[in-house]
């Protein structure tokens, strides 16, 4: 299953690539009976190229095939270098259909790095009836003379690195109807700018060595040699096929005309031409700059801060080799951070060199505060129509550099030096009382304590509660308790211990129904509180009367009767009775 | 913070009091700076390094050390003794400056690392040493069981008010101080930061040494600080140790561990 899934996916990272790589099939337009014609598959993006099976067209005659030529196409300069975007390559067979009528090319399959393509069947017609042609007029046989490719520089010798024009041009005296490169020219120890020419057209009439030709530029480009002494640009070959008409006089006024077609191997020149190194000495700052330029800098912002980036940003616009000039080395102050430098080039080909505006673009970050000065730089370039260096001088900029609002501490430090070490240091590894158990059972301790300390407050709470609660209830019993001993002591005659036994049993009784210590039992608190309980008045009145009576009695024993400590019995059991009915309301 | 720093020392003092310097600690750490005051710094870091090894490392000896380490121009290892200086005392403003100081000299910026809240908790337990987060920790549960008290025993109205109100808030604060005091103390006592201690080291997206420019992971210089989640030893690698760390939020790479140490 899963082995399947990567299966796909392999399939299918095919397809897209083999989309990606594609071949397309350009068959003749135009072709006419009797005539050869191309039939051209184009690929593009391509590096490595075979041909697995060749296209054949049923009714037509292969003459030639397959013929293979190269050609790339654009190209994008990144930091100085010249990186190839895509490149075509075109093969091509060339046949012949003795019928006019439909033809279909049949498919044709390529192996492109690798993976094998197949094209689709195309359809075409040949046509019977030849092309009107104003360009021939000749009736000569066709010979070498007659078709001539030519490489032309605009100048015999030059400076390393000067801009040199270089055409190709086809000159003929016959109407083309093919025309292939089977050897490109070499164009070794140059650095090439192309000017795009995309169908080369015959529109001009030139005399070479008495002959009128008509001519075509097939290609216009700027080189640039990169080294001195003599560089030759090797001859190119070219398949050229030529047309001949045939003129048949048939009277007077009417002519016909048999078109023959006829294949020739062109070979072009070769150029040469002689490059002068650059004088010496070479200024200091030079840069392999030759041409005519201008400089300027600029910086963009005028407000500086710490951690903010800024840019200086310099132009140089001018002729020659401008889209190869290295950046100038600025130098920026060592606390700014730098980076890459960014360039870019606005320009191309313009008459017989390249001319344009490169713009470097230098970004840094400054890190401390201050005043910084960026020096300027001198650019020094070689100017080859005059033979002189010369030395441009940019700007030098000084720059307020303030606190930024996002700069962290942690990147500025004050100090200038380590501060000094610490003599009173000592020795031993702390002890992270966190990473302890005991300092866990401290709080364990404390909790412990506070739970133990407020159960014992509870306790002792409940029990206080308790004891007046007992104390409530069995206040009556005791006091009876008291009083059966007062009436045994009453009937023995002992009158003091009698009215101190009163007396206890009615303190005692009030003390512990009032839940009152005996120490703040006095007559002033006995009447409040048993006034606050709701006793009436006059039972008040009668307590305090007969406490005044017992306590007067006890301290005068001869004064009393035994009748009076009965009454004075009497009266208390009343009392406590009736103290005790109010208790239960 | 300065009454609670006496508090500190007075708890301390009364806790730890088996804390002695004998003879031969003082002698080996006069010695150590001595040779630092003579500008024998190979000797200084040879003697503190020994006291280190010996007698324990305290936070000012990790300093002097990162002193002596600089001196002989190891600002790897300089930073490594003071951020060590700074896990003993988050306190030790002099360590705290000299590892500002060279961390303004490296090449490499530290990046943002760390969630907000831990960047803010650290930055709030750098203000005091661990165990001064403990006891002021323990002395507000002290606080919260008062609180407690006087709540359930107090006959007056406005006082049991007080101990619950005081109560709730003493027991949050008890909370977030128990937070604190454990995140220092498990800070003070991880190893799961390390410095480079190399001029340069690259790093690496997979654990073995970068063959093509696709596994480079970018460049750290010497001083600069990564966080380690993860260690493999390989295999295939001439049987090295490799190090999964975080160079900052964004960044998170293979390093060779003999690049780095461990603070």
């Amino acid at each position: 299953m899963r082995n399947n899934f990567y299966l796909l996916i392999i399939m299918l990272a095919l397809a897209f690539t083999a989309g990606a790589a594609s071949v397309t099939v350009i068959p003749p337009s135009g072709a006419l009976k009797g005539r050869s014609f191309n039939v051209i598959f184009r690929i593009k993006d391509a590096s490595n190229l075979e041909v697995k099976s060749a296209p054949h067209i049923n009714g037509c005659r292969e003459l030639a095939g397959p013929i293979t030529t190269g050609h790339q196409s654009s190209s994008m300069t990144i930091n100085g270098k010249t990186v190839q975007q895509s490149s075509t390559i075109d093969v091509a067979w060339t046949y012949v259909a003795e019928e006019s009528g439909n033809y279909t090319v049949s498919s044709a399959a390529f192996l492109v790095d690798g993976r094998q393509v197949t094209t689709k069947p195309v359809q075409f017609s040949v046509l019977s009836a030849p092309a009107p042609d104003p360009v021939n007029q000749m009736a000569s046989a066709p010979s070498q003379d007659d078709v001539l490719v030519r490489i032309l520089l605009n100048k015999s010798t030059a400076y390393e690195q000067e801009a040199i024009e270089c055409t190709i041009k086809l000159y003929t005296q016959f109407p083309i109807t093919e025309f292939f490169p089977t050897l490109q020219p070499n164009y070794e120890g140059f650095l090439i700018d192309e000017v795009e020419i995309r169908t080369p057209t015959i529109n001009q009439r030139e005399q070479i060595n008495g002959k009128t030709y008509y001519s075509a530029v097939l290609k216009k480009c700027i080189i640039f040699p990169q080294k001195s002494g003599k560089l030759t640009i090797n001859s190119g070959e070219y398949d050229v096929t030529v047309e001949k008409l045939d003129r048949i006089a048939m009277d007077r006024w009417a002519q016909l005309f048999d078109p023959r077609s006829q294949k020739l191997k062109i070979k072009s020149n070769s150029a040469s031409i002689e490059i002068k190194p650059l004088p010496e000495p070479r200024p200091a700052g030079f840069t392999n700059a030759v041409g005519d330029f201008r400089i300027e800098s600029h910086l963009a912002g005028d407000k500086f801060s710490t951690g903010q980036t800024g840019s200086l940003i310099y132009t140089i616009t001018g002729t020659g080799n401008i889209k190869y000039l290295k950046e100038p080395d600025v130098e920026f102050p060592s606390e700014f951070d730098t980076y890459d430098v960014r360039s870019k080039f606005d320009g191309g080909v313009n008459g017989s060199t390249v001319s344009g505006t490169m713009t470097f673009d230098y970004t840094f970050t400054p890190n401390t505060v201050g005043q910084y000065t960026i020096p300027g730089k001198d650019f020094v370039y070689f100017n080859p129509s005059t033979g002189e260096y010369k030395t441009l001088k940019t700007n030098s900029y000084t720059i307020n550099v303030a606190q930024g609002e996002d700069t962290e501490d942690v990147n500025t430090s004050h100090l200038t030096d380590i501060l000094p070490i610490n003599t009173d240091a000592r020795s031993g590894n702390p002890t992270y009382v966190v990473n302890t158990w005991w300092y866990w059972m401290l709080y364990l301790i404390v909790f412990i304590a506070l739970i133990v300390t407020l159960s014992l407050y509870r306790k002792r709470i409940e029990m206080i509660h308790d004891v007046k609660g007992m104390k409530m209830a069995r206040a009556e019993k005791s006091a009876r308790n008291r009083l059966k001993t007062a009436q045994g002591l009453m009937s023995s005659g002992k009158s003091e211990q009698f009215y101190a036994s009163i007396l206890g049993a009615l303190f005692g009784y009030i003390g512990d129904k009032l839940s009152m210590p005996a120490s703040q039992l006095s007559r002033e608190n006995i009447s409040e509180a048993l006034s606050g309980h709701g006793v009436d008045a006059v039972t008040i009145d009668k307590v305090i009367g007969l406490i005044d009576l017992c306590e007067t009695a006890r301290y005068t024993p001869s004064g009393t009767s035994a009748d009076q400590m009965h009454h004075v019995y009497d009266d208390t059991s009343a009392i406590i009775a009736k103290l005790e009915s109010f208790n239960k309301k | 913070m300065k009454s609670v720093k006496t508090i500190y020392i007075l708890v301390v003092a009364f806790i730890v009091s088996t804390f002695q310097i004998n003879a031969q600690e003082s002698d080996i750490i006069s010695e150590a700076n001595k040779a630092y005051n003579a500008n024998q710094f190979e000797d200084a870091v040879k003697l503190y390094t020994a006291a280190i090894d010996s007698l324990g490392g305290s936070s000012e000896l990790f300093y002097n050390l990162g002193n002596a380490q600089y001196r002989t121009g190891k600002t790897g290892l300089a930073i490594i003794c003071y951020e060590r200086a700074l896990k003993l005392d988050p306190t030790n403003e002099d360590a705290r400056a000299n590892l500002g100081f060279l961390n303004s000299r490296i090449i490499d910026r530290p990046g943002e690392r760390g969630t907000l809240i831990s960047q803010v908790t650290d930055a709030l337990l750098d203000m005091a040493g661990v165990n001064t987060w403990a006891w002021l920790t323990f002395i507000l549960f002290l606080l919260t069981i008062a609180c407690v008290a006087i709540y359930v025993m107090s006959s007056s109205v406005t006082l049991r008010k007080a101990g619950f109100f005081g109560g709730i808030v003493l027991l949050i604060l008890t909370c977030l101080g128990i937070i604190l005091a454990i995140r220092a103390g498990s800070r003070a006592e991880s190893h799961d930061e390390a410095v480079v201690t190399v001029s340069t080291t690259t790093l690496s997206t997979e654990p073995s040494t970068p063959t093509t420019e696709a596994a480079q992971a970018g460049t750290l210089h010497e001083g600069a600080k990564v966080e380690i989640v993860d260690s493999i030893v390989s295999t295939t690698d001439s049987t090295r140790m490799w190090l999964d760390v975080n160079v900052d939020n964004a960044t998170r790479a293979w390093i060779n561990a003999d690049d780095v140490e461990r603070i």
